[in-house]
């Protein structure tokens, strides 16, 4: 029917034959390498990420430095009366440069909060080693310590600028619990206030090896009527190749940048 | 590393690619018209250049025709961000002869926000693209 002699014919059933003894072992062994593959792809993506390891450089996604907080819960009495005594120099209420009283334009500790709220612009560094994190922030050269020992947040702490915070992993998401902070400090360059009372909650969440989502929720009992979110949601983005540089506010650079540049070139000039 | 100025490449394509912007820490660009139809070009020697936090500044003395001098000082990004762009210390001193382009200061006083800068004829600082597209002054 093909117009082969029958011998082939035979020839061919003898070699299909064989052939089906030998497939199971061809089939296993084509499985076994895409398993070895497949082993070898997940250990690769093991060593380029841990959704458990934070370290690195973080920078923003995008242009960086823009306020993102969601809806301000109402302020308390006290919240609105520390409000209208707060003259920013940024934003809808900002008043010239002589006028102001942002405690960051003379140099005091930006504190926590504010230095994790991401108005400044730049990068950031996560170091992650047994028991907690240290985070160096660029702008200012400032450092706080999150423990991820299994401590809770201690009782009656004494305020200071940073606070005092804790970290536990639910699931893949860091959940970071801060008290203990000093009210001297804003919550942003708008002159949002706080109190000793505040509480904030950061969620980190490692998506990829690259990206970052983080969020932070700030509960003041004092001040605010309720929580409410200082950053909404963020994108934080893995910069390996960046290296954290000297940011410092000098009191002595301010004074002089005011004097020279600030003051002057927001001072209305003279009708000639 | 001294005098190391900015790859003539990144000049072409008409952006310093700064990136970072310190706006919050002093509102800077509240102070000023951040408008290309409102810029101002001139010419004038050098009598202090700062390398400092927040910002880095220049004032420098403008001469007009009649030989009346005007003072006049204009600032930048933080040192650690121009430091990026090959500026440092170094970048310009008194006497330096120095074409810029500014945004002027909406008070109407002799400041600005530095848009382009030459100095001794080399452009050394081309924001202004990046100064048009951060809009942080509406938050």
């Amino acid at each position: 029917m093909l117009g082969l002699p029958p011998v082939s014919i035979v020839a061919l059933a003898i070699v299909f034959c064989f052939s089906l003894l030998f497939l199971p072992g061809v089939l296993a062994q084509t499985s076994q390498k895409s398993a070895t593959a497949r082993q070898d792809s997940a250990r690769a993506s093991a060593r380029a990420f841990d959704s458990h390891d934070l370290s690195g450089v973080w920078e923003h996604e995008g242009i960086g430095g823009r306020i993102d907080s969601g809806p301000i819960a109402p302020m308390t009495p006290w919240g609105q009366a520390k409000f209208d005594a707060a003259k920013p120099g940024f934003g809808p209420r900002r008043v010239p440069p002589t006028e102001d009283n942002d405690p960051v334009l003379i140099c005091d500790p930006q504190g926590f909060p504010r230095a994790m709220s991401l108005e400044n612009p730049e990068p950031m560094e996560f170091i992650q080693i047994r028991g907690r994190i240290l985070q160096f922030m660029e702008w200012n050269h400032n450092w706080r310590t999150i423990w991820i020992d299994g401590r809770n947040l201690p009782k009656d702490l004494e305020p200071t600028w940073y606070g005092y915070s804790v970290g536990k992993w639910e699931g893949d998401t860091l959940v970071v619990k801060t008290a203990g902070l000093d009210e001297r400090t804003w919550l942003d360059p708008l002159g949002h206030p706080h109190s000793d009372a505040l509480r904030v909650e950061e969620h980190y969440h490692r998506v990829n090896r690259n990206t970052m989502e983080f969020t932070m929720k700030v509960d003041d009992p004092k001040a605010y009527t309720g929580p409410w979110m200082l950053v909404k949601m963020k994108i934080l983005k893995l910069n390996p190749k960046y290296e954290i540089q000297e940011a410092i506010c000098a009191p002595s650079d301010e004074k002089a940048f005011n004097k020279d540049i600030t003051i002057p070139a927001d001072t209305p000039a003279r009708a000639k | 590393m001294k005098n190391r100025l900015l790859l003539p490449l990144s000049l072409l394509a008409g952006v310093l690619a700064v990136g970072t912007a310190t706006f919050a820490h002093h509102g800077t660009r509240a102070a000023y018209i951040v408008d290309p139809t409102k810029e101002l070009s001139m010419t004038g020697t050098v009598t202090k250049f700062r390398w400092g936090n927040p910002h880095v500044y220049v004032m420098y003395d403008v001469t007009d025709a009649k030989g009346n001098v005007m003072h006049w000082g204009a600032e930048t990004r933080p040192p650690f961000v121009m430091a990026k762009h090959g500026w440092s210390r170094d970048t310009m001193k008194p006497g330096d002869q120095i074409t810029i382009t500014i945004f002027p200061a909406k008070a109407g006083g002799p400041y600005g926000l530095m848009s382009k800068v030459f100095i001794n004829g080399k452009l050394v600082l081309d924001d202004e693209q990046t100064r048009l597209q951060t809009d942080n002054d509406k938050q």
